[in-house]
């Protein structure tokens, strides 16, 4: 009996119904042929499965991990990626298309709860129609720190510019509910362009004193698209403040 | 829109170690392997609503999978970004040093078939999905399954039976 090679394969992956089974089986009986083409195929399966077997037994990356769990990822690496990855695209495993818009949804909605219930005399920000500008210790601080410097309230992250030139600084506000964000020049002010409530959580300890680079993975995603250019070094940051980071 | 539950989130978590392997076979480039892994594993979540729970998780991933690869073939042409040769993807695959020559001519083997039947042999023979699953991950017709299965076996049997010991 002829036995198509698709049949045959179909019966040694078992996937055959009882009766084309038996069928095949009868075949095989008479032909010992057809029985080491059977054979055949059932061995190619299993070198196969050994020779990526050692992929299934090494550990996962946290970073996996965590994506699996649908976790925010808190690292500095993130942005030191930034900085050396900037002139080329952005690596893929930032997701940004994904990013952007979970980020568009949920921090400016934080961000306005936030200010329309406090109290008017906020250190930080002030709501000039519509606009969330830094006011206070944040505008001294996005006005004279240097990265990874600021006051124990507010730090400095990274400053670089966008692709019309303009200076934008991350920072990171220190306290029970920790805040991350986004601050552009505009004029005479800083723009705060994002606000991240609770990206970092409050263990982190030594951390802290580079709380500035801390931002999430979407923050990240968003300078790594914005940025022309590296991220600045210290010197360029004070030729930059000179200027009125103009 | 809900969140993913904490049941689907452990099942991915689960599903990383096979998920990772059949990205290997996308890619000899380990961290490329790991990036579309992670950018699958991020749309899964984000679209977990389309996954019909009860039916099978790792079928419905190993798509999304093969989808993120092919749209980061395409981008990177896009970018004109250079893949890891071929040649040097042997050494950028490689394990560890006392790897049997013949699991090496295998993995070899298998990435000189044309990508589609490399994918299909990779569900089924190695991820051990049936026919029908493998149609359903993909969104093929069962038939084109079979015949690119059938192809790439047949490749692998002819190439295989010259390289290795007997």
């Amino acid at each position: 009996m002829k036995i198509d090679e698709e049949i045959l394969m179909a019966y040694a992956d078992g996937e055959l119904d009882t009766a084309a089974r038996t069928t095949v089986e009868t075949a095989l009986r008479e032909d010992p042929a057809l029985a080491a083409r059977v054979a055949a195929h059932r061995t190619l399966r299993e070198q196969l499965s050994s020779a990526f077997a050692s992929e299934l037994d090494e550990p996962v990356p946290p970073h996996l991990l965590a994506a699996a769990r649908g976790e925010p990822r808190i690292t500095v690496a993130r942005l030191d990626d930034a900085r050396k990855r900037v002139h080329s695209a952005p690596r893929t495993n930032w997701s940004w298309p994904q990013w952007s818009a979970m980020a568009a949804s949920v921090v400016f909605g934080v961000v306005i709860g936030q200010l329309t219930l406090r109290a008017p005399a906020d250190d930080f920000y002030s709501n000039e129609s519509g606009a969330i500008v830094a006011a206070g210790q944040l505008d001294h601080a996005l006005t004279a720190a240097l990265a990874n410097d600021g006051s124990d309230h507010v730090k400095i992250g990274v400053s670089f510019r966008d692709r019309a030139g303009v200076y934008c600084r991350s920072f990171a506000r220190l306290g029970e509910v920790s805040v991350t964000g986004l601050a552009c020049r505009d004029g005479n002010t800083w723009r705060v362009d994002i606000l991240e409530r609770g990206a970092m959580q409050a263990e982190m300890g030594p951390g802290f004193r580079t709380a500035g680079s801390m931002v999430s993975p979407a923050v990240a995603a968003v300078i790594a698209a914005r940025a022309e250019g590296d991220m600045l070094d210290r010197d360029a940051e004070r030729a930059a403040r000179e200027r009125g980071w103009q | 829109m809900s969140s993913p539950s904490t049941q689907m989130r452990d099942e991915v978590v689960a599903l990383l170690p096979r998920l990772r392997r059949f990205a290997r076979t996308l890619t000899r480039d380990r961290s490329d392997a790991d990036d579309v892994v992670q950018i699958a594993v991020e749309r899964a979540l984000v679209r977990h609503e389309q996954w019909r729970p009860g039916s099978r998780l790792d079928s419905w991933l190993f798509g999304i999978v093969r989808n993120a690869w092919i749209d980061e073939v395409r981008a990177r042409s896009r970018r004109s970004a250079v893949f890891a040769p071929e040649e040097a993807g042997a050494q950028v695959g490689s394990t560890a040093t006392d790897e049997d020559l013949d699991m090496r001519a295998i993995r070899n083997a298998l990435f000189e078939l044309p990508e589609d039947q490399r994918v299909v042999v990779s569900l089924v023979l190695i991820e051990g999905l049936s026919y029908q699953e493998a149609a359903d991950a993909l969104e093929i017709p069962m038939g084109t399954v079979t015949s690119r299965l059938a192809r790439g076996r047949a490749t692998l049997q002819t190439q295989l039976a010259q390289e290795l010991a007997p």
